[in-house]
């Protein structure tokens, strides 16, 4: 018996390499695997668009990882859909274009503003594409983005946008937009979408808070200081540096790193028809530098120092509300889905048509900031 | 004793039929929950597992007068001949639909991720050579599959979970009670539907080896099936909007491609499509050994072992019809769901009902084996 298991499973081990066929086999050398895709309005004609990839062109060197290379070539093309250009690009090419690589997606602010729906639904139809992939709005055309990015003096490699996207962690200056965050929300009436936005100048590119969305399109942008509040408001805040008026003396600033302590409270109410939005923030903060002579021992000088950071930072996060509620109408926060837990059922609140009331929104902010730390030094 | 008369502990059971319902939950299931009821599937699920529960005590109570025995001897008792064949080829029929479902919806989806090329039959052949081989080796070899594969897919189902522990917020599941009471608890019935595994309650008890165990058996497997469903449940409506015009064509797939540890360690998704590849296997060879055992039931043949080769043919037949999108939709969102609530709610409930109904008023009865 025994002996026949043996036999089975010696001719299954066999079957097992004469069946992998090599008619069909593919290897990396089919793939031309691409860092980042770009989208543009064509220049040409309207109702096209011009897909650019790009991809880490492996470096000669064998003193360089084989991670890392300096070089990246870009290829572009006018097309009517994506999968109709990523098809020509493979024709040209002669290898097939592979999207698993791929960190960033790029659309143009132009084009962003007409509605991306369509676009992200073909991406999101795409098994290679990642759900971790961001997707960025740049002010110029995308093709300006990856270009500069290019001719950055880093080293060019598949993880690049990863290290330039990281910067979220710690500047708080942009947002976390992962592709399945983003299509998700792009459909979702209750939060709206955010996405990377990406400023790009004549030879530099910088991450500059997020642009704004309604329903499927761009609506604006908020600036990396109030991206730091829209942070602070959704619990995303993991670190940011924020620079406050010595209160001491109003020509010098103190730079204060701050933290979240808790999640913020945040209580949303119908009050004559309008949402009232009541936010309590808790934040925990450290002085980096005050610029001058000061005694971080003495408590009234702390108390000094968090009552102007709470002004501050109230007063950013007013300006940041009155940004998304009365200019651009959309409610990247999801006050909606705070508010939809007060009611029943899905009926009663759609009764309340929250998308157009939204606008009329009146907010009262609360901060707490507790200095904790002074770094190294207890005077300077 | 013979492979195919192989009785099983009650570790075996409870595995059998969570296999079951991670086939169920490997496919679209949970979304068509979602898809009907939207933020309301939280309660929705409470009330449908309440009704389950209250059903499977029902039910225990009903086959307490028919030990080791199942739904055909049930209905042997009952109606006759006559009654045992109708019940017999509904169930072969059932059996081999949801089968060809699950593995038609399966068989596409692997092609679509991985198989681009590759004509389907190809992937469907894979598929009929592991049930065939399994299902002549026998059942004492699916059910230790079962043992071993089990632990792991929960697994894989809970690690979904912690992928959208990030996105989690209770905001996700508010308005608590969906789109309005009516879908949530009225429409909202229909969802009973996902409690499939059901259907094998009624066949389990003669391939128990204490049938005694059988009332702890079916409450355990319940709970922790229920458990499993409503967890998927909550990972699925934490990353999909309810107003999301888009419909996945695997939602728990979507799900796994969220998975990552750290920065090195992305896309596991191949990893839980290689144990879902083998939970699927192990559920088609056990709906394959129960069409066998019905259909051997209903013939009186002694091995059901050589059937095998006549219904894995007819699945295999069934999953070369010309399958599309709207089909398969209408298949598992529609049929499916009429389907399993006649049956399981249904036909056999009634019958379980009318038997003991007999046993009680038909005097010098004594407890019926069969087996």
């Amino acid at each position: 018996m025994v002996k026949k298991y043996i036999a089975f499973l010696l001719i299954l081990t066999l079957l097992l390499f004469m069946l992998t066929g090599c008619y069909d086999s593919t290897g990396i050398e089919n793939f031309y695997y691409i860092v980042a895709l770009g989208i543009d309005k064509s220049e040409k004609d309207d109702n096209l668009i011009t897909l650019h990839v790009q991809n880490a062109k492996p470096s000669s060197s064998s003193e360089s990882s084989s991670a890392q290379s300096n070089e990246s070539k870009i290829y572009s093309v006018d097309c009517r859909t994506i999968e109709s250009g990523i098809n020509i690009l493979n024709n040209y090419l002669n290898k097939k274009i592979n999207l698993s690589h791929c960190s960033a997606i790029i659309f143009s602010e132009e084009i962003a503003k007409e509605g991306i729906k369509n676009f992200i639904n073909t991406l999101g139809n795409d098994t290679e594409v990642r759900s971790t992939c961001n997707v960025m709005i740049s002010s110029k055309s995308s093709y300006d983005l990856l270009d500069n990015v290019t001719n950055s003096s880093d080293s060019f490699s598949s993880r690049l946008y990863d290290y330039i996207l990281n910067s979220v962690d710690y500047t708080g200056y942009t947002i976390d937009s992962t592709f399945n965050n983003f299509s998700s929300r792009l459909n979702n009436e209750q939060t709206q979408a955010t996405a990377i936005y990406a400023l790009v100048n004549e030879d530099t590119v910088q991450n500059f808070g997020a642009a704004v969305f309604k329903e499927d399109s761009m609506v604006g942008t908020i600036c990396a200081l109030e991206t730091i509040a829209h942070l602070m408001v959704t619990n995303h805040l993991e670190g940011c540096m924020i620079p406050i008026t010595n209160p001491f003396d109003e020509n010098h600033v103190i730079d204060v790193n701050l933290r979240k302590v808790k999640k913020p409270d945040i209580d949303v109410r119908l009050e004559n028809n309008a949402p009232f939005i009541k936010i309590d923030l808790s934040l925990q903060g450290s002085i980096n530098s005050s610029g001058e002579e000061f005694d971080y021992t003495n408590p009234d000088n702390i108390k000094k120092v968090e009552d102007t950071c709470n002004e501050y930072i109230q007063e950013l996060i007013r300006t940041y509300l009155g940004k998304i509620t009365k200019e651009y109408r959309s409610d990247i926060a999801g006050f909606g889905g705070m508010l939809s837990s007060k009611y029943l059922t899905i009926d009663d609140f759609n009764k309340i048509h929250w998308n157009e009331i939204f606008e009329n929104s009146n907010y009262e902010v609360h901060v707490h900031t507790q200095i904790t730390s002074s770094q190294l030094l207890n005077k300077e | 004793m013979p492979s195919s008369n192989y009785k099983m502990q009650k570790y075996e059971a409870i595995c059998l039929i969570l296999i079951v319902m991670v086939s169920k939950l490997i496919l679209n299931i949970p979304y068509y929950i979602i898809d009907s009821v939207g933020t309301g599937a939280i309660i929705n699920m409470i009330y449908v597992g309440v009704i389950g529960l209250i059903f499977i005590l029902i039910l225990n109570y009903l086959f307490q007068r028919f030990p080791n025995s199942d739904i055909i001897d049930v209905s042997e008792y009952l109606g006759g001949k006559v009654l045992k064949t109708i019940v017999s080829i509904i169930f072969i029929a059932v059996f081999l639909f949801v089968a060809y479902i699950t593995l038609s919806d399966f068989a596409n989806m692997l092609k679509i991720i991985y198989f681009e090329k590759s004509p389907l039959i190809f992937v469907l052949l894979f598929f009929m050579a592991g049930i065939l081989i399994s299902n002549l080796i026998g059942f004492k070899a699916i059910v230790r599959t079962i043992c071993f594969v089990v632990p792991f897919t929960i697994i894989s189902i809970l690690l979904a979970l912690f992928a959208v522990y990030d996105d989690f917020s209770l905001n996700k599941f508010t308005p608590f009670f969906g789109y309005n009471f009516q879908t949530t608890f009225v429409n909202g019935l229909l969802n009973t539907f996902s409690l499939y595994i059901i259907t094998y309650y009624y066949f389990l008890m003669p391939l128990l080896k204490d049938s005694f165990h059988f009332q702890k058996i079916t409450t355990a497997s319940y709970a922790i099936s229920w458990v499993l469903l409503f967890l998927t449940v909550i990972s699925i409506l934490t990353i999909f909007p309810i107003e999301n015009e888009t419909e996945p064509i695997n939602s728990l797939y979507l799900l796994s491609r969220k998975i990552t540890l750290g920065d090195f360690v992305q896309r596991l998704d191949a990893i839980f499509i290689l144990l879902w590849l083998i939970s699927i296997f192990c559920y088609l060879s056990v709906s394959i050994f129960m069409v066998n055992r019905v259909f051997a039931k209903l013939t009186n043949l002694s091995d059901s072992k050589m059937l095998t080769f006549s219904s894995t043919s007819i699945l295999f037949g069934l999953c070369l019809l010309p399958f599309n999108i709207a089909l398969g939709h209408i298949l598992e969102d529609v049929v499916y769901k009429y389907l399993i609530i006649a049956l399981v709610f249904g036909i056999n409930f009634i019958i379980m009902i009318l038997a003991n109904l007999k046993f009680k008023f038909k005097k010098g009865n004594s407890m019926i084996h069969y087996g």
